[in-house]
């Protein structure tokens, strides 16, 4: 232990009230320290005084205690002046001027501080609202010329749905239009083995019996379809069926395949003279559309033929 | 039972209760005017000083009574307020010296009394006769390190007997001990400390 014991411990110490290992550590430092030596002697001594009831000499004692009751806090009647002692001083009214004026000059700026936050809120404020304002109106005008060009963009859009409306009607009114929308289907017969092949015409739908011409030499036919201007489908089903119904070959073609970017087309060979179906439905997901049935007179040319 | 006989823990209970304050203290006063007086005394001071640091040690202990729970002897409490007092009045007294003021206490030769003060004793810091008599430094050196050697309560006993001058009444004092028991640990030591040095310590006594 390099520090003193101090008085406190030292007291401790002496009314054994140390636990065992800081009570070593003391009497190690006790054995070393002539200084806390010296004061634990004192403390001794000074229990040894009071013990022995020792006085101290008289007249300084009671000089002592009229000098120390003078000096007691005047606020507490506890111990009073003793008689023939000095009487206490009254103690003068406190002069209060210097602390009303701090007062009065403290609430003084606090207004005029006040005041002058006020006045820069307000103002400050007034600015802003100002401004608020002129956004405002501006947001304002830009909303009314929204809704007029809003409103002319329905104009527009009524007359052109009157346009629509009106080529429908024109539409609807002329065959060739709508023959236009109905599936083109060309049969290009060619010639495998050489790689020819013929342009085809179109087809004719419903009960007319589309002729098809194989080669003498030839192995089979193609069927195109022609996709442009109608609605395309992820799939297209191809049934080729004989007079009977019954299929003979059935086929499915992406939607884009070998006519460019709209277009599929099917190969058929081994076929022998005879009437055929040729049935066309459009898939897309879970659903199909029939979307058309062509007869076919397929027959094969001789060799005399051109 | 009021009055001089009065138990010290029935007058302070008053004091702190506020019941006949004025009484109570005044007792209080009387009974260890003495004992403070001559703490005072004891540390140096002079008369003048004495008296004005018993007045300062009461108003002290006015204004704390109410910090005082009986955890320790009302004495001891008083005895911390008054060496607390003392020191503080020593510290004044240096503070002063080093300002060049004139200090209003008596001046005293500074070997006398400014070692004894700071050292908390007026004797202690003389070289006991024992050790003076060691006049070889060598001899000394040896002779601590002996010491060191030893085991603690024996080692303890010596320290006090030989660097601190201490009888052995106050050696069992101070270690809180028999004074039979630092007898036998002395004679125990010089033994050990005979063997250990020879003849370095014939003019040794422990």
């Amino acid at each position: 232990m390099r520090t003193h014991v101090g008085s406190k411990r030292l007291i401790a110490y002496r009314e054994g009230k140390l636990p065992p290992a800081e009570r070593e550590a003391v009497q190690e430092h006790l054995s070393l320290c002539a200084r806390c030596t010296g004061l634990l002697r004192e403390l001794r001594d000074f229990e040894a005084a009071a013990a022995g009831g020792e006085t101290g000499p008289e007249p300084l004692r009671q000089e002592a205690w009229e000098s120390l009751v003078r000096r007691l806090p005047a606020k507490d009647p506890a111990v009073r002046p003793i008689a023939g002692a000095a009487p206490r001083e009254a103690p003068r009214p406190r002069d209060l001027r210097p602390f009303l004026y701090s007062a009065a000059a403290a609430v003084l700026l606090a207004v005029l501080g006040l005041g002058v936050w006020a006045t820069v809120t307000v103002q400050r404020s007034r600015h802003e609202l100002a401004q608020l304002e002129r956004r405002l109106a501006e947001r304002e005008e830009a909303l009314t010329a929204a809704r007029r060009s809003l409103a002319n963009a329905e104009r527009r859009l009524a007359a052109a749905r009157g346009h629509i409306q009106d080529l429908e009607k024109e539409e609807h009114a002329n065959p060739l239009v709508a023959a236009s929308r109905a599936i083109a289907v060309t049969v290009a017969p060619r010639f495998a083995v050489r790689g020819q092949e013929n342009s085809g015409s179109g087809l004719l739908p419903g009960d007319a019996v589309n002729p098809v011409r194989i080669p003498a030499q030839g192995k089979g036919f193609t069927v195109a379809l022609s996709l442009a201007d109608h609605p395309v489908y992820g799939e297209y089903r191809l049934e080729l069926m004989d007079r009977n119904g019954e299929v003979l070959w059935a086929g499915r073609r992406p939607g884009k395949a070998l006519l460019g970017d709209i277009g599929t087309s099917v190969s058929v060979s081994g076929l022998g003279p005879g009437l055929y179906r040729l049935r066309i439905e459009g898939i897309q997901g879970k659903r199909s559309e029939l979307l058309a049935e062509y007869r076919l007179g397929v027959e094969r040319q001789s060799r005399s033929m051109p | 039972m009021k009055g001089p006989g009065e138990p010290i823990e029935a007058i302070v209970k008053r004091l702190r209760d506020g019941a006949g304050r004025e009484e109570s203290f005044r007792l209080l006063f009387d009974r260890f005017y003495g004992p403070l007086f001559r703490f005072f005394e004891h540390r140096g001071f002079s008369t003048e000083e004495c008296q004005d640091l018993i007045q300062e040690t009461f108003l002290r202990v006015y204004r704390g009574i109410e910090a005082f729970r009986g955890e320790s002897r009302w004495e001891h409490w008083l005895f911390r307020i008054a060496a607390n007092t003392a020191g503080k009045a020593w510290r004044h007294r240096a503070a002063a010296k080093r300002a060049g003021q004139a200090v209003p206490w008596e001046e005293k030769d500074e070997e006398e009394s400014a070692p004894a003060a700071a050292e908390g004793s007026s004797g202690d810091a003389r070289a006991p006769a024992p050790l003076r008599r060691l006049l070889d430094k060598e001899t000394g050196e040896l002779l601590k390190q002996a010491v060191e050697g030893l085991p603690a309560q024996m080692r303890r006993c010596v320290r006090l007997r030989v660097f601190q001058d201490l009888d052995y009444d106050e050696i069992a004092e101070v270690l809180q001990i028999a004074p039979s028991t630092v007898k036998v640990q002395l004679f125990k030591a010089r033994k050990r400390l005979r063997m250990e040095l020879g003849r370095s310590l014939t003019s040794f006594e422990l």
